[in-house]
């Protein structure tokens, strides 16, 4: 059994979940990630796996395979996240039920099982993505704010459920960061979404590792229920 | 693709004898992690409600192990602390005992 860090993060095939898994190995830690595709990575201390986080039996079915594989998990990002940028008036039913189901009920199914598999050891550090869209409220985007909304209410109350039994539960909600996910909204939306940040640029990978690892540190055991936007909204 | 199978479809039907020794497995496992909270395993052992040793806290804790040892053991993905054992007017986790028989009443209508 490993003494490094156990870190599991989702949405690992591209953009920010796979810079992190990059990071977290850097870090020297077992690595765990999924994605609904092939693996992004291929590193001695890294294990994919194909999994669907809408799939609750999947998702315990993956969480029992890290328990056997390293006995515990100490991190969990919850990354995986689908866009969709259209009107309320324009945005089909499915579309609204594909969004929320990846965005929040994905987040919610793996940090439930993720969360028995640390509370064996009365430890563990729950970080879950959000997007500066939620407090800026951002018109074309109210179905995808709404899902990543949903993700800050039920962390907070997480927080609460949780901290018997030492786990954090915390936020990160980056700004608009070049990755795949904002592929396909147009420059003059994302600058219309920039001015109304004090910070008025680009997040880039670095800013959204740096308030991972924050929150991921043993030390910031006091620290839970924190939301942490980046971009200064 | 890892894919669930939905709960515990292919689990093999289980004996009362084998369920116990995972309930035997789970109260060991649960008194190490606890430390100050010891369980006793007996079928009569209270485990929720008037004088029973354990919050509502230390129960998620207990059926967090017999769930695992459950999946790893007979492929039961099924959770035991869903939203029709909560709403059941005699609760299954009274004792050891009704536990016991809950787990075995699951394992039964997944081979119906």
């Amino acid at each position: 059994m490993s003494e490094e860090r156990v870190v599991l993060i989702t949405g690992t095939s591209r953009g920010i979940g796979r810079d992190l898994v990059r990071h977290f190995l850097a870090q020297g830690c077992q690595v765990a990630g999924c994605s609904r595709g092939a693996a992004p990575e291929s590193a001695p201390a890294y294990t994919h796996f194909e999994v669907d986080v809408t799939d609750e039996a999947a998702v315990a079915a993956m969480m029992r395979a890290v328990a056997r594989q390293h006995g515990r998990l100490d991190v969990l990002v919850n990354n995986a996240g689908i866009a969709s940028m259209n009107l309320a008036l324009t945005t089909p039913g499915k579309t609204a039920e594909r969004l929320m189901a990846t965005n929040f009920i994905g987040s919610f199914l793996v940090a439930k099982e993720g969360a028995k598999l640390m509370m064996r050891r009365r430890y563990g550090r729950i970080i879950n993505l959000s997007t500066v869209a939620v407090p800026l409220r951002v018109e074309g985007e109210s179905i995808y704010a709404a899902s990543k909304s949903a993700v800050v209410t039920f962390t907070r109350i997480l927080a609460k459920e949780l901290a018997p039994f030492g786990i954090t539960c915390n936020v990160v909600g980056p700004g608009p960061i070049r990755t795949d996910l904002i592929a396909g909204v147009p420059e003059s939306k994302l600058q219309q979404l920039l001015d109304q940040l004090p910070a008025k640029q680009f997040c880039t990978f670095a800013d959204v590792a740096n308030a991972v690892d924050f929150f991921a540190k043993p030390e910031s055991q006091a620290i839970t229920g924190q939301i942490l936007y980046l971009g200064g909204a | 693709m890892v894919q669930g199978d939905g709960g515990m479809k292919g689990c093999r039907s289980l004996k009362r004898e084998e369920v116990l020794e995972v309930l035997r497995e789970a109260v060991e496992a649960f008194n190490a992690i606890h430390g100050e909270k010891q369980l006793v395993f007996a079928l009569e052992t209270p485990l929720f409600g008037s004088g029973a040793p354990l919050d509502s806290l230390d129960l998620v804790m207990f059926l967090v192990e017999v769930e695992a040892r459950l999946a790893d053991r007979f492929g039961m993905e099924h959770p035991l602390s869903d939203d029709r054992a909560m709403s059941q007017q005699r609760s299954p986790f009274r004792t050891m005992a009704t536990l016991a028989e809950y787990v075995l009443s699951l394992g039964a209508e997944a081979n119906e």
